[in-house]
């Protein structure tokens, strides 16, 4: 064999580990949260606060879970203007990332049905909630109307769109992608999974640019 | 007098790998070859992201050395791989000469 198909025992074998390191992500979050009041401007708590958010998300959409990724999305773009000394960690954004984080660990609970194809939603209450610190997480962010970069991430709880869509996204792997067990084929044959793919480009060819 | 390339093992997978990269390395350091680099893969049988991420490695090694990778029969399931991966420009001179 030369690459595994996506196949659908995929979900059904390895989500319940992905939800124990999702909720792992999710404590660990929580308590980094509750270490920075004291030190908002701590890098190495800044960063570890983000591979958080960062992990659950990228583990979020090897399972499909569209809500859990687009939610988080929004949750990662301000954790990144953290860690990049562009945002300040205010008492009142605390707040805001630690209803974001509940609102995470409710998405993951989700996660622990059988059907994989209807996780996520958890009820249209929950989604006016996520929507309400979606708004919020731009604001603090400077951001308003789209987060930067959303565009390759749906939006939290997108509705299918009327018109067929053409996205752009670019995916950076990690020196140690392979060290911790991940392997970009596999993603990729998962993208292709989902939607049509029209053209890859990697930058590993040493002329060619990255896009 | 011109040592022949390694041969590459049936599987290039991320166990397989870092000793294929070693035994190349080992060739290319004392290789002073200028022409193509024909490199038959027609025994792959098997192939993950990080088979193909060194062949990627390689074949930049090579063009750093005014040389090019040529893969010579490829697997249609190598092909697929390469090109899910970004990684078809692999494969341009194989189907270049198919073609032809």
């Amino acid at each position: 064999m030369m690459a595994a198909p996506f196949d659908d025992t995929f979900v059904a074998d390895l989500l319940p580990a992905f939800v124990d390191e999702a909720n792992e992500q999710v404590s660990a979050f929580e308590q980094l949260l509750l270490q920075l009041e004291d030190a908002p401007t701590d890098h190495e708590l800044l960063d570890a606060l983000f591979r958080c958010a960062h992990t659950v998300k990228g583990s979020a959409g090897l399972f499909g879970l569209d809500a859990l990724v687009g939610f988080t999305h929004h949750v990662e773009t301000v954790l990144d203007l953290l860690r990049e000394g562009r945002l300040h960690l205010s008492p009142a954004l605390s707040t805001v990332l630690l209803k974001s984080n509940d609102a995470i660990r409710d998405l993951v609970a989700t996660a622990t049905g059988h059907n994989a194809a209807a996780l996520g939603a958890g009820g249209d209450e929950a989604a006016r909630h996520r929507s309400a610190l979606v708004a919020e997480l731009q604001a603090a962010s400077g951001h308003g109307a789209q987060a930067p970069g959303s565009s390759a991430v749906p939006p939290a709880d997108a509705a299918s769109p009327a018109v067929p869509r053409r996205c752009q996204a670019t995916v950076r792997f990690g020196c140690e992608t392979f060290r911790d067990g991940m392997d970009p084929l596999s993603m990729m044959a998962y993208l292709e999974h989902m939607d049509r793919c029209e053209d890859v480009v990697s930058p590993g060819r040493g002329d060619q640019p990255a896009r | 007098m011109r040592v022949a390339p390694p041969p590459l093992p049936p599987q290039l997978t991320i166990y397989s790998v870092t000793e294929a990269a070693r035994v190349w390395q080992a060739w290319l350091l004392d290789d002073d070859g200028q022409e193509a680099l024909a490199l038959d893969v027609a025994g792959l049988s098997e192939i993950d992201g990080a088979g193909v991420q060194w062949l990627i490695a390689l074949s930049n090694t090579l063009r750093q050395r005014g040389r090019t990778l040529q893969l010579v029969a490829p697997p249609a399931a190598l092909v697929t791989v390469c090109r899910r991966l970004g990684a078809g420009f692999l494969l341009d001179s194989a189907c270049s000469e198919t073609a032809a």
